[in-house]
Parts: structure tokens; C-alpha cells; sequence
């Protein structure tokens, strides 16, 4: 009997214990964004960054009484999804191999656009002997594990019949990632311009000037059970979102200027993408181009272990019918073209 | 073999200083112990009785007057007195045997092996070799403190209320073991003890201790015929004569009894 | 006294038991999302797959690799101090300090540090480790010897034993029980140790899978990390608890009394 009441103790405590965890309310009327952060001031580059600039979320929501709440996650990518996870963020915008590694995972996540153009840099220090990518063989490379860089070496390599097999793995990232490749802890590793500029490192690749599939499609996602409660306000965001992007499309030098506000300068801004048109920055179009591309990457991180197992994207991941009806309400159904996996607009 | 163990105590004193105090635990004591006599000390706690014994043993340094042991000044422990603690103090880990080997230089020759077989007969415990000390009773385990003990030959075995933690009956039967290994073995033996009848049934002499600073009171002679009845009226007499030097001599009567 | 035994041990099972069974319970019915705590049977499956694939396995080997180094020069060289500052005075009164004083440091607060002297290879996971290890070792070594009953000593004075025979009748044997103890904790200390360094830096090992996996949104696989490493480290720690009845029976048996 004493022994019973001992257990049900325990119980009872456990229950307490577990019950009392935070991180599960909703709190009310908050709209809470991640992003991969770690890198520049608190702001996002591209449509996003002339979004955030102009307040057009803040505008939209205020008579409402509703708040938004950036979050510029450190742990990048996968930070994002650990929030969706927890219930402290209910939209994210992050890179492919998050997102699909998320849902694979079976977070219940809807994703809403496409956010295109994400560029990066493969640098060794500055003194390295390492010139091309087969010199990486059996060198120390940081990656941002869980990040579309890291997807990315991953294509890099196997384009050059390695694997990360052939690599030591360093997980690393942000401000640890470059100390190390200035102090010739790591060989090498994706980075920004910034570094090249600044003398620290030096550039043996870039995505720059290659086929789209190299670049980041991330895509703008909200949590399953966020858009079930509110499919109005998801609704609401995402016209407003749509109406920045159109407005950041008109003019492209503006835009870039806008997204200097990240940190970065005007002329890396340039050098990334200045070399594509501003309509093909801005799509929020789940087209082609994103399908094709996620599908091929479905298949290359199932080979390589990151993902457990695969899933369909267009039943378990796309939801367009609120992008669609934004569309058509701001009649700019044909604004943005569709985009082909080769990042060309395909023609009616 | 033959034992000598002659032991002359000259005007000994023994003062323990702390800090800034000077306390005489004892003064002026002055004993001889023939060799193969039983001889207890008996006195009210505090009277120093355990401390004499430490320095005859040699666990203790440094006092005035003099300890001699056939005729020697004594210099620390020594295999020639042997002692035996009232907690049996049997190494945990080592079996009875090689406990009791212990104070042999080469517990592995063969006249070791015979030493610690016979030694083990005399107390009884033949047959208990590989036990370990938790596997005895008090009674049983404090015989092997004794086996040890003796398993060098000591001229002197010194007991420090050596029964004081056992039941009366085990206690009793354990007088009777101890004057018999006495007798057999011819050694002399000084026993601190508390028990007034046990003083009483072993020894030849009864040294009645009073305290602060330790002194001997008295030395009460047993001329009694053993085995001793604790019945008999010489007995009883001496008991007496033991038993007034307290209530003479102390505040509380009977605070002897710790 | 068998069957006391037996339901002494049973009892231990039952609230991990329990604990299963509500875990079972509230992840089959979704009241906790599974991608925070899947079920225990996609543990399962996941576990198989690792398991089959040999990436467990060879992870593991990395890890306990770096735990058999680690351990070995921190526990030995715990040991050796442990002894001599038990044994020898001036040793004692030289190094005593400086070891409470470094002591007081939580291992993890050399990290920064080990990391600018060492990089991020196998040295300094083994050197981070070893530190871990060290300092149980050592105190429970100087513990045990400085430990050793007087009354005990008290007895081989009279026996006028020289140094290694005192040294090998008493001080070591008394001093074993908590040598082992010692021995026990520093082993449990760098288990842990090793997951932590794996987590700080990257090569192969448990505590990578569960780093990379937990980037890749593999809640499951860092799940069966960490139960492999709680199962691990349980049955060294009883390993070592069977060496200690084996060799210490005379203590278990005391104690029990």
C-alpha cells in the first residue's frame, strides 16, 4: 500500500515536472518569423529585407493589435526549425536542406513561397595551397551542418567525384567558422564575400555565375497548426509579403541599396547578384525551378544520410492556394513569370 | 624457547601538553611484573590506565622515568611485547590465517605455517583458516586478535580491555580461554579491564588506579587457588577490598563503571 | 535472502517501466509531437537501421577509443598523485593546494582554452578528457590513503613492518575501496567528457552523430544516442562494480553487515 502511494508520488511529480514545461502556449496575437541568423545586423537581404525596411507587416497588423516578431536564429537553419518545433516561431524562411531535412523529420510545416537567389563563396585562407575543389581531399572543411552550404559542398564534391568522405567535417559556423579559417584550424569552407575583402581569405569557387541549382531556394514556410488556427491572417501576411516583393521587382537598385542595411556592401550585394534579373530575386513562385530543384535534392540527401527517409513535396510540403489567391487579388498573376529548373523564364 | 619478561616501571610520568595547558595523566608510577605473572589494572576512567599501557607498548613517546623490560629501556613498539586491543583490530581483507601471520617476518616458511596452525589451536579457531574476520563472532575474532598476538613468542602480552566489548556469557567462557593460554604458554600478561571480578578470577596481582593524575592507589595481591570461584568467600573478600578503594577514594561511588 | 534480492533489483525496474509506458502512451496518441519525443518504436526502427549499417558501431569505437585513452593517462596519472601526496608529506603540503586550487575549475571551463593550445583534434579530446578523469582519481586515491584506520597502523607498528610491507598489507587494501570508488567516477567522468568534447568538435563519435543529427532535425537519432550512452556508461560502471566484488569481497560484505 506505502509502496503504491510511493509510485503514485512519483507520477504526480513527473506530471508536474513535464506538465510546467514551457515553449508549449501560444502566446496571443504575436506573429513570430525566424530566420537563419549569425551573419549581418538583424535584417534579411532580397524582397524579405525590403519587407522588414518598409515595416509592412507592422503596418498591416496594427489595428489589429497584432505584433511581429523577428527572430534572427544563431544555430541558422536548423535554430529555425528547433523553434517551429517548440512552438516559438510560426513562420520561418530558411534553406532547402533545413526545411526538407524538417519535414522529412515530420515537422508539420506548410511552405507558403519560394525565396530565391541565395549566394555563397568557397574560401581557403589566404596562404593555402589548396586551388581547386579535388584539393580538398582529405582536408579539415567547416561546415554549417544542417544548412543549404552544407547541401551545397556536398553537390560541390560529388560534381568532382568526391565525397564527404574525403573531407575531415568540422562543424562549425558564424564568427567560429571565419577565427578558424584565419587561424589555419580549418582548410576551408563557405563563406561571404566579406572575408575576401578584408584580406582574410581567398575564393576557390562561388556559386556566382553557376547553373541556379547551386544557389539557395529557401522557402518561406508557417507552422501546420498556426495556419489551421489563423488561415486569415496567414492570408494577410502573405499579401502584404507579396506586395513588398512586388514593389522591391520595380526597381533593382533600390532594392540592393535597401539590403545594404544587412551589413553587407553594396558592391558584394552586386557581385552576387547583380548578375540576375530583379523578377527572378523576387518570385515568390513555388515553380519549376523550386520543385525540380528540391526533388533532385530529396533524392541526393536521401544518398548521402541527411535525410532518414524521403516524402512527396507537393502533398506533405506545398501549400499554393493562399499564394494563388494573393495573386490573383493583387492581379499580378503574370508579373512574375514561372521559372524552369534551369532558372529560365518558360514562356506561354 | 625461553620467555623472559621481566617489567620494571621507575617513577614513570606522562604529561600531554596542548597549547597552553599541561595536563599530568600520570605521575609517579612505580611497578614491577614478574615474568609469567597476571597482573590487571583497574581504575574509573580517565585515570590513565590505557595511556600507561600505550607507553609500555610504545605507541606513546616521550615521558619521564623510566620503562625497562629485562633490564632494557624500551624504544618504540617491538615484537617482544605483544598487544591486543579491545576492538580486535583484524585486518578486514586478509584471512584469519594471515592475520594471524602478521607479526611473522616470512609468514610463508614452514615453521610460520606451524607457528600460525598451533597458535590457531590455541584459541581455538582450527578449522577457521580461510575465514575472513567478518564471518567470526566478537568472542572468535578477538581469540585471533590473541593468536596474533602471540604467534611471535612476546615475552609480555599487554590486553587493553581486550573483553570489553563482549556479552557476558561469551566474556565469562573467554576468562577461562585466557588463563588457560596463559598457563600453556608461561607469558606474562598485564590486562587493563574495568570488570572487577574478571581482575578477580585472572590475575596475581589487582593494580588499583585513581585518576587526575593517574597514580596507583594500591596494589591488591590474589592469593587464590585456581580455577577461581567467583562464589568462594576469599572472592567475595577481595572484591570487597577492590570495591572500597573506589567508594574511598572517588566523588561518585560506582563511576568506574564507564 | 535470494528472492530479497531479486525484488530489491525488480524494484528498480519499475519506474523505468513506468516511464516507458507513459512515453509509449503520449507520443502513440500525439500529445507530445513527435518530433519532439518519438515513440519508442521508431527508436526502435531507427536504432535497427544504425545499428545494421555499422554507423553505431563504428561511432561508438571512436568514442570508447578516446574514453579508454583518456581515461588511462588521467586515471593513472590521478593515481600516481593521489598516492604521493597520501604517501609523502612535502608532497602533500606542495601540490595539495594547487590541486584544490585547479580543481574548483568545472572541466568544461578549460574548453576555450584546450581548444587555443591543442586545435580541434583528437588531442585535445583526449587531454580534455584525461583532465575529467584526473581529478576524481586523484582525490580519491589521497582520500583512501590518508584514510587508512590509525588503529590499523597502530597494529604493524608493533609488528615493526618496513615501508612495502606496510604499504602492501595495509594502506593499499584499506585504501582500495575507495581507489575503486575513485577509478568509478573518473571512468563515468569521461564518459561524459567524451560526449561533450565530440559535441564541441567534430570527428567521428556518438556525440557528433547526435550533434549532426540534431541539425538535421533527427530528433529519433539523437534520441537513441542518447540512450546508447546512458546504456554504455551503465555497464562500464557495472563492469567495474564486478572487478570491485571480485577483488574487494571482504568490503561488500563488510558493509552489508
Amino acid at each position: 500500500m506505502k509502496k503504491t502511494i510511493n509510485i503514485l508520488l512519483i507520477l504526480a511529480l513527473g506530471v508536474a515536472v513535464f506538465g510546467a514545461t514551457p515553449g508549449f502556449a501560444q502566446p496571443e496575437k504575436v506573429i513570430r518569423i525566424g530566420f537563419p541568423g549569425g551573419s549581418g545586423r538583424p535584417l534579411s537581404a532580397g524582397g524579405w529585407g525590403y519587407v522588414q525596411a518598409k515595416n509592412l507587416f507592422e503596418e498591416e497588423f496594427k489595428k489589429d493589435g497584432w505584433t511581429i516578431e523577428y527572430n534572427y536564429i544563431k544555430t541558422a537553419g536548423p535554430g529555425v526549425n528547433e523553434g517551429l518545433a517548440n512552438n516559438s516561431l510560426d513562420f520561418g524562411s530558411h534553406g532547402d536542406l533545413p526545411v526538407l531535412s524538417a519535414r522529412a523529420g515530420g515537422l508539420k510545416i506548410k511552405a507558403l513561397a519560394a525565396v530565391r537567389g541565395g549566394t555563397s563563396h568557397l574560401l581557403v585562407p589566404t596562404n593555402s595551397n589548396i586551388r581547386t575543389i579535388k584539393d580538398l581531399k582529405g582536408k579539415r572543411v567547416g561546415v554549417n551542418v544542417g544548412t543549404w552550404t552544407h547541401a551545397l559542398l556536398i553537390k560541390v564534391l560529388k560534381d568532382n567525384g568526391l565525397t564527404m568522405k574525403d573531407i575531415k567535417v568540422i562543424n562549425t559556423s558564424g564568427t567560429a567558422f571565419e577565427t578558424a579559417l584565419t587561424t589555419g584550424d580549418i582548410d576551408a569552407g563557405f563563406g561571404s564575400l566579406s572575408l575576401i575583402r578584408s584580406g582574410r581569405a581567398r575564393e576557390i569557387w562561388t556559386t556566382v555565375g553557376r547553373h541556379v541549382r547551386y544557389q539557395n531556394t529557401n522557402t518561406f514556410v508557417v507552422r501546420e497548426e498556426f495556419l489551421k488556427k489563423h488561415p486569415d491572417i496567414v492570408k494577410r501576411l502573405l499579401k502584404v509579403y507579396v506586395k513588398g516583393l512586388y514593389l522591391a521587382s520595380l526597381n533593382k537598385n533600390e532594392t540592393l541599396k535597401f539590403n545594404t542595411r544587412t551589413g553587407t556592401a553594396l558592391a558584394d550585394l552586386v557581385t552576387d547578384n547583380g548578375g540576375q534579373s530583379i523578377k527572378y530575386l523576387t518570385s515568390p513562385k513555388l515553380d519549376g525551378q523550386v520543385t525540380q530543384q528540391y526533388k533532385d535534392s530529396l533524392v541526393l540527401f536521401k544518398d548521402n544520410g541527411l535525410i532518414r527517409k524521403t516524402f512527396d513535396p507537393e502533398k506533405d510540403l506545398y501549400e499554393r492556394k493562399y499564394l494563388d489567391e494573393v495573386l490573383k487579388e493583387l492581379k499580378l498573376e503574370n508579373h512574375w513569370p514561372n521559372y524552369d529548373i534551369n532558372g529560365n523564364p518558360i514562356k506561354k | 624457547m625461553e620467555r623472559l619478561g621481566t617489567l620494571e616501571v621507575k617513577n614513570l610520568s606522562k604529561k600531554f601538553r596542548s597549547r597552553n595547558d599541561e595536563l599530568t595523566v600520570l605521575n609517579d608510577i612505580n611497578l614491577t611484573v614478574q615474568p609469567g605473572e597476571f597482573i590487571s589494572i583497574i581504575g574509573s576512567s580517565g585515570c590513565g590506565k590505557t595511556t600507561f599501557l600505550r607507553l609500555v607498548v610504545g605507541l606513546e613517546k616521550g615521558y619521564e622515568g623510566e620503562i625497562l623490560l629485562d633490564g632494557q629501556r624500551l624504544n618504540g613498539p617491538s615484537l617482544k611485547r605483544g598487544v591486543v586491543f579491545q576492538d580486535h583490530r583484524l585486518l578486514p581483507w586478509l584471512s584469519i590465517e594471515k592475520n594471524v601471520g602478521m607479526g611473522l617476518k616470512d609468514a610463508k616458511s614452514d615453521e610460520s605455517r606451524k607457528a600460525i596452525q598451533e597458535h590457531l589451536e590455541l584459541v581455538g579457531l582450527k578449522g577457521f583458516e580461510k575465514h575472513y574476520p567478518h564471518q567470526l563472532s566478537g568472542g572468535m575474532s578477538q581469540r585471533a586478535a590473541i593468536a596474533r598476538a602471540l604467534v611471535n613468542r612476546p615475552g609480555i602480552l599487554l590486553l587493553d580491555e581486550p573483553l570489553g566489548a563482549l556479552d557476558a556469557l561469551t566474556r565469562m567462557y573467554m576468562h577461562q580461554e585466557l588463563e588457560r593460554i596463559w598457563k600453556q604458554e608461561k607469558i606474562t600478561m598485564i590486562m587493563i579491564t574495568h570488570d572487577v571480578d574478571e581482575a578477580i578470577v585472572l590475575s596475581d596481582k589487582i593494580v588499583v588506579m585513581s585518576s587526575r593524575p593517574g597514580t596507583i592507589k594500591k596494589i591488591i595481591p590474589v592469593p587464590l587457588a585456581r580455577p577461581r570461584d567467583r562464589a568462594s568467600y576469599d572472592f567475595v573478600k577481595i572484591k570487597e577490598e577492590v570495591l572500597e578503594e573506589f567508594q574511598l577514594h572517588t566523588e561518585h561511588p560506582f563511576t568506574y563503571t564507564i | 535472502m535470494k528472492i530479497q534480492l531479486l525484488k530489491n533489483k525488480l524494484t528498480g525496474l519499475i519506474i523505468p517501466l513506468v516511464l516507458y509506458v507513459a512515453w509509449d502512451l503520449l507520443s502513440r496518441y500525439e500529445l507530445v509531437p513527435s518530433t519532439l519525443m518519438p515513440p519508442p518504436k521508431v527508436l526502435f526502427e531507427t536504432w535497427w537501421v544504425m545499428q545494421s549499417s555499422g554507423e553505431l558501431l563504428l561511432n561508438m569505437k571512436m568514442s570508447l577509443l578516446r574514453v579508454g585513452a583518456g581515461f588511462l593517462v588521467g586515471a593513472s596519472s590521478g593515481f600516481l598523485l593521489g598516492t604521493a601526496m597520501g604517501l609523502w608529506k612535502p608532497v602533500e603540503q606542495y601540490l595539495n593546494p594547487v590541486f584544490n586550487f585547479f580543481r574548483q575549475v568545472p572541466v568544461v571551463a578549460w574548453i576555450p582554452f584546450l581548444l587555443l593550445w591543442l586545435g580541434i583534434d583528437e588531442w585535445f579530446k583526449i587531454v580534455f578528457i584525461s583532465c575529467g578523469a584526473f581529478i576524481p582519481m586523484t582525490l580519491k586515491t589521497y582520500d583512501g590513503i590518508k584514510n587508512v584506520p590509525a588503529s590499523y597502523l597502530e597494529v604493524v607498528r608493533v609488528f615493526e613492518y618496513g615501508w612495502f610491507r606496510l604499504l602492501r598489507t595495509v594502506i593499499v587494501p584499506s585504501a582500495l575501496p575507495s581507489i575503486f570508488t575513485g577509478l568509478r567516477l573518473s571512468l563515468s567522468e569521461a564518459w561524459m567528457l567524451v560526449i561533450g568534447a565530440e559535441l564541441v568538435a567534430a570527428g567521428e563519435g556518438i556525440g557528433n552523430v547526435m550533434v549532426i543529427a540534431r541539425r538535421l532535425f533527427q530528433t529519433d537519432v539523437v534520441l537513441v544516442g542518447v540512450i546508447v550512452i546512458a546504456i554504455t556508461g551503465f555497464a562500464m560502471d557495472r563492469l567495474l562494480g564486478l572487478l570491485e566484488t571480485r577483488f574487494l569481497g571482504w568490503h561488500r560484505t563488510q558493509n552489508a553487515q
